[in-house]
């Protein structure tokens, strides 16, 4: 069960990933994720669903190696099995034919766009897509963008690639040139707060999609709470694709931040640099004079 | 005249089995427990022991360890090999009507073991990859070690029942597709442990947990990796708080002090009052955690919006009409330090059975209704048992409340 069928470096430190999931892959709709374990006794990894083929029986994942879970799956080869994988979990994204709709992801949610433009060209509308990456190197899925949509801007913070900037520039610009129904926003809490910003001063709806720290993706903990008009709503139920206008970004960014590394004084268990490596002992070094 | 009788919701004949103890048959003390309560491995370990408190003996001190001796029973039974769950039925025996469980708690656990009992073909679908619910992914390993659980399932699987790992209710298994497959009844034991989300200020800060959320957290680690990963995400740190005084809010903080971290608990209440027995409450006294009868005004943040303390203020012991109270005092608020906040609050069902399945009614409470009579929900042939029904129930009630729906289902499958 959930073999691996192929597996591709697309980006630096990203891979796509193919998994044999037959259940998953005939009911998966744009914006659903899946909660991966890679190995027994891992984090478990909560991932979009960037495509998904019933014939095949496949569903497509891309992993960005970032942490020792995330790791963990990208060195799983062709013809393994990950341990386990739960899904299609969450709501699908809001889709209907609207008439002209930008797309706009920064980062890994150039990945969890993807499903959403080919679903809204499927429904008949107008599709303009926007990506921003850090660098060139980075930069991922950019021919699949460019087949699903009627027309695409790219934009590098480096200017490695393309236009330099930010890609709430170009949306900008885009929505002072056309009258655009909807917009959708995934990346950064930085740049959807400011797709929010725009988007609420011409009145357009937007639709964002939150990522925040998950645990199992199945409504038991709240881990994965946001505050969306006043109220906690869990991401993995009623979630991950909220509007974006209801969205409390202040909240958000809080709780976003739980995961950075501070303070590592405020450890209950000391960390021995010897067993825990050098990036450890860099990053324990880098924590004592943050104070 | 033996008062724990009422005490116990699952009815076991406890002055029954102690007696056959003290004359020494183990064997025949498991088999009296296991007639009304399958999982005495769990119960004798987790249970709240009902009958404790209800026990004669309390008034003139201590009470009886019903809990601990129907422990040694398993235990003994564990053995010897008698850990079976008794006579059920043949499985070649034809089954004529299944029946489809969706959750594998201790409801779900319970309903699946007399479902079976009484000859009907059962499956438990879980979502999650291993089967046990809560007591898989909630209670820590020091109260119920997870072999304990696994053995359960594998006499249950003995005993016929499948169970069906990775299946989302709703998700990739939907319930029209249950019917389909030729099942009579569905019984829905999703549980209910979805943390009610707090008022108190300061509860968006980083570091601030709720007790599932942090026990589940640690929960579905490799023991081995139990610390490391906690580390990483620093949980906990090296001070906690835990406030509230719940079963859950025990186990938080006793799992704290475990991996490391200087523990209060701050609960607003007499110490008889905790949701936990006076047994865990002096366990935690001796591991070091400090309860403090307070009430949580604030939790406080420093600038980079992480916990630095909660602000709490006394509670006063102050004579009431017939008996001593506790009132809110006009002292200073004390600020208690703490770098990881841990708030046990109450529990409710999450809203996705609500999404799904509309037609079903709730009652106000927030709990799933169902008819008094014959169980079922407002849906036809969908019914409901443990805490979805009745939240914060403990573990004995929800095995009660599996076999009371075991036994309408049954009711329901002859009639009709």
């Amino acid at each position: 069960m959930f073999k691996i069928v192929h597996k591709q470096l697309i980006a630096q430190d990203i891979k796509k990933i193919d998994i044999m999931a037959p259940i998953i892959a005939a009911r998966a709709l744009p914006g659903q994720f899946v909660m991966l374990t890679p190995v027994a006794g891992a984090h478990n990894i909560p991932m979009t669903i960037i495509d998904s083929d019933e014939r095949r029986s496949v569903v497509s994942v891309l992993v960005h190696e970032v942490g020792p879970a995330t790791r963990q799956l990208g060195e799983l080869s062709i013809g393994e099995a990950v341990y386990q994988m739960v899904g299609p979990l969450g709501r699908g994204a809001q889709m209907d034919k609207y008439g002209l709709v930008i797309c706009v992801a920064t980062g890994i949610g150039a990945a969890q766009i993807l499903p959403i433009c080919r679903g809204l060209k499927k429904k008949g509308n107008k599709v303009i897509g926007i990506i921003g990456a850090k660098s060139k190197k980075v930069l991922m899925l950019e021919s699949q963008m460019r087949v699903v949509c009627d027309e695409i801007f790219i934009t590098t913070n480096d200017g490695s690639y393309e236009r330099k900037g930010l890609a709430t520039g170009i949306l900008k610009e885009l929505l002072e040139k056309y009258t655009v129904q909807r917009v959708y926003a995934i990346g950064s809490v930085e740049m959807m707060q400011a797709a929010a910003r725009m988007t609420a001063e011409k009145n357009i709806s937007l639709r964002v999609t939150l990522n925040p720290y998950m645990v199992n993706g199945l409504g038991m903990c709240g881990s994965c709470r946001v505050k969306i008009d006043g109220q906690y709503r869990l991401a993995c139920v009623d979630g991950p694709e909220f509007d974006g206008h209801k969205v409390d970004f202040d909240d958000f960014s809080q709780r976003m931040n739980q995961s950075e590394p501070v303070q590592w004084e405020n450890q209950a268990h000391p960390i021995s640099p010897k067993r825990q490596g050098l990036g450890t002992f860099v990053k324990s070094l880098w924590g004592s004079t943050k104070k | 005249m033996a008062t724990c009788l009422p005490g116990c919701p699952l009815g076991i004949d406890i002055p029954g089995f102690i007696r056959l103890l003290r004359e020494g048959d183990t064997a025949l003390a498991l088999e009296r427990i296991k007639k009304e309560n399958p999982f005495p491995a769990i119960c004798g370990r987790i249970c709240p022991a009902p009958c404790e408190d209800a026990c004669v003996f309390k008034a003139d001190g201590e009470p009886i360890s019903i809990r601990e001796l129907e422990r040694f029973a398993s235990d003994f039974g564990q053995k010897q090999k008698l850990n079976g769950l008794g006579p059920l039925s043949s499985r070649d025996q034809v089954r004529s009507k299944k029946v489809a469980i969706i959750g594998s708690g201790p409801a779900g656990m319970s309903a699946a073991y007399y479902l079976a009992k009484m000859n009907l073909s059962v499956t438990i679908f879980e979502a999650a990859h291993q089967p046990g619910g809560l007591l898989r992914y909630a209670v820590p390993e020091f109260r119920l070690p997870q072999r304990i659980i696994d053995e359960q399932f594998t006499q249950l699987r003995s005993a016929g029942v499948e169970i069906q790992t990775d299946a989302v209710f709703g998700r990739t298994l939907m319930i029209d597709e249950i019917f389909m497959r030729g099942f009579s009844a569905i019984l829905l034991a999703t549980g209910a442990s979805l943390p009610v989300f707090s008022e108190l200020p300061g509860s968006g800060l980083s570091g601030v947990y709720y007790d599932m959320e942090f026990l589940n957290r640690l929960q579905t680690l490799n023991k081995e990796d139990v610390t490391a990963p906690a580390r990483r995400q620093r949980l906990p740190s090296a001070k906690t708080v835990v406030v509230g005084g719940g079963s859950t809010a025990f186990d938080a903080a006793r799992l704290s002090v475990r991996l490391g971290s200087e523990v209060h608990v701050v609960f607003e209440g007499f110490e008889e009052q905790a949701g936990v027995n006076a047994e865990i409450l002096k366990e935690s006294k001796d591991e070091g955690i400090e309860l403090h009868s307070m009430r949580a005004l604030e939790i406080l943040g420093d600038d980079n919006g992480f916990v630095r303390g909660v602000k709490c203020r006394k509670m006063d012991i102050v004579e009431g009409k017939d008996a001593l109270k506790l009132e809110l005092s006009s002292e200073e608020p004390v600020v208690i330090d703490a770098r990881t906040v841990i708030i046990a609050s109450s529990h409710r069902p999450n809203d996705f059975l609500r999404q799904y399945l509309p037609q079903l009614k709730w009652d106000e409470d927030g709990s799933l209704w169902a008819d008094a009579q014959t169980g079922m929900t407002s849906m036809d042939r969908v019914f409901g048992c443990g805490n979805v029904m009745t939240p914060g129930g403990s573990v004995v009630s929800a095995i009660a409340g599996g076999k009371a729906a075991a036994q309408k289902i049954n009711q329901f499958l002859g009639r009709s």
